[in-house]
């Protein structure tokens, strides 16, 4: 998969991937159109992008996929000033088509000079899409929602919407889930401020602003998903950079607060963008992110659910020539035990690869090394060199063999 | 050329070769040693000095050198000694 878009599958606000009937499905701008591209195992895919819409960058648009209905939505925005606000919905199939419910929809209507930006689009629990986004008007930044009151695939704007959750400067970071029963909650963001949510009962109105402990450091840097009546939430906070993990649960709209904070990881930079997922298996959560410790390494941590603890240390699991530390995305929730994760490389030919991987809980890393000499050792059979790694499947019995005498 | 020769794990396994049931991520060590052999270069009937690889060594007494390495040793053409 390839783009001349470096932000083709941002921010970690917005989803850009997910697993539905049997098979991995990855959206992103090639530089002008949206596309996506699907595959039965992660590893082989068409190679024939399907083109979506036109779309010069990733941050226009986000994606909610939901496995129970097997639907898809998108919308779409941008910070040209002149565009509307659109939303699509279609129906995946497991030969990689997407069968589209309706024609594109618009969901806000243009004005000159006004921005609509950055949209997260989640669906509730009966099928009714919300619109979050950054809205810009003379100069004046608002974080707003919008949300349709129909439900078969058309867009007709609810009589209570667009409704402005709150006016910040500058701009922020819109990310909308879906909790039980029709309710809602939106996340915003922007930087050097406290991360704000409020929550919807989906009948009577929006919540109270809750405002994290700890300030965010940059607008896009910050990522949720909802279990649930709770999101939970990663984000890097300001200097000293750290991966901060609070949740918001849903109780009384009025007064509910986010939890106190876990420091996820310590010792980050401001560059880094975590990503979160479920395990769809275990309920675990899993941060993802890039570049930190050891530039060019992607690293996780699992939340354990039953224990409510997070990893001590991070897993290095794989290397790769990152172009920034905040491209990455990942699948909304596992596939099993597998989880699909994104991130951008630089393509030699001229613009990016986008190299999708498949975390599986049911793999163990193997890592081997010699001492004082470097000697390559065979596991079952397949020779790696000193300081490689190798995954396996969990449980299996490997057969690793070194030589006995080594003439250098 | 150098010789090493396998002497262990790190986590104690003494066998080159071992089976592992994986059930957590693991990090192995193979731990080498360089083989060494001994050399003792004795004159007769008098102990002479001699030089190997031009460090000078004396006759009987035993030093170490790299399994299988190439070594050029030097004796006096002549001895004299005066009584």
């Amino acid at each position: 998969m390839r783009t001349t878009n470096p932000n083709a599958i941002a921010f970690p606000t917005q989803r850009k991937s997910f697993y539905g009937v049997t098979r991995y499905w990855q959206f992103w701008s090639d530089g002008i159109n949206i596309v996506y591209d699907s595959s039965a195992d992660g590893v082989t895919w068409t190679g024939i992008p399907t083109v979506v819409r036109p779309s010069t960058s990733g941050r226009y648009f986000g994606i909610h996929y939901d496995a129970t209905s097997n639907k898809l939505s998108y919308a779409w925005g941008t910070d040209g000033g002149v565009d509307a606000l659109y939303y699509r919905r279609g129906t995946p199939s497991s030969n990689g088509i997407i069968m589209w419910d309706q024609a594109e929809q618009k969901a806000m209507a243009s004005a000159t000079g006004e921005y609509k930006e950055y949209p997260s689009i989640a669906v509730d629990s009966y099928g009714y899409p919300y619109i979050e986004y950054s809205y810009q008007a003379n100069g004046v930044y608002y974080i707003c929602v919008t949300k349709s009151s129909t439900n078969d695939g058309t867009w007709t704007t609810d009589t209570s919407y667009p409704v402005i959750l709150a006016t910040v400067t500058p701009n922020c970071y819109p990310l909308m889930l879906p909790l039980t029963s029709g309710k809602m909650v939106a996340i915003y963001g922007t930087s050097g401020a406290p991360i704000k949510a409020r929550e919807c009962d989906g009948a009577a109105g929006w919540g109270a602003e809750q405002a994290t402990a700890s300030i965010l450091q940059d607008k896009f840097d910050f990522s949720a998903i909802s279990v649930g009546d709770t999101a939970y939430l990663v984000f890097t906070k300001q200097a000293p950079y750290a991966t901060q993990f609070t949740t918001l649960t849903y109780f009384n709209p009025a007064t509910d607060t986010w939890s106190s904070e876990i420091a996820v990881q310590t010792s980050t930079a401001a560059t880094v963008a975590p990503i979160l997922a479920i395990n769809s298996e275990t309920g675990d959560l899993y941060c993802f992110w890039l570049g930190i410790p050891k530039l060019n390494h992607v690293y996780y941590k699992k939340y354990t659910v039953a224990t409510a603890t997070w990893d001590t240390n991070p897993v290095d699991w794989m290397t790769d020539a990152l172009t920034a530390n905040n491209q990455i995305n990942t699948t909304f929730a596992s596939n099993g035990g597998s989880i699909g994760v994104t991130w951008l490389t630089n393509y030699a030919g001229g613009g990016y690869d986008i190299r999708f991987s498949i975390y599986s809980k049911h793999l163990r890393t193997i890592t081997y090394q010699s001492s004082p000499i470097m000697v390559g050792a065979t596991i079952n059979g397949v020779i790696i060199p000193s300081g490689q790694s190798v995954q396996v499947d969990d449980g299996s019995v490997i057969q690793m063999t070194v030589p006995l005498d080594v003439i250098t | 050329m150098t010789h090493y020769v396998f002497v262990g794990w790190q986590d104690g396994t003494t066998t080159p070769s071992r089976t592992i049931t994986v059930t957590s991520d693991v990090n192995l060590t193979a731990l080498y040693n360089k083989v060494m052999r001994g050399v003792v270069i004795n004159t007769s009937p008098i102990a002479l000095q001699v030089t190997v690889g031009g460090v000078p060594v004396q006759s009987g007494q035993p030093f170490q050198i790299d399994d299988g390495a190439t070594i050029t040793i030097s004796v006096p053409q002549e001895a004299i000694f005066i009584t």
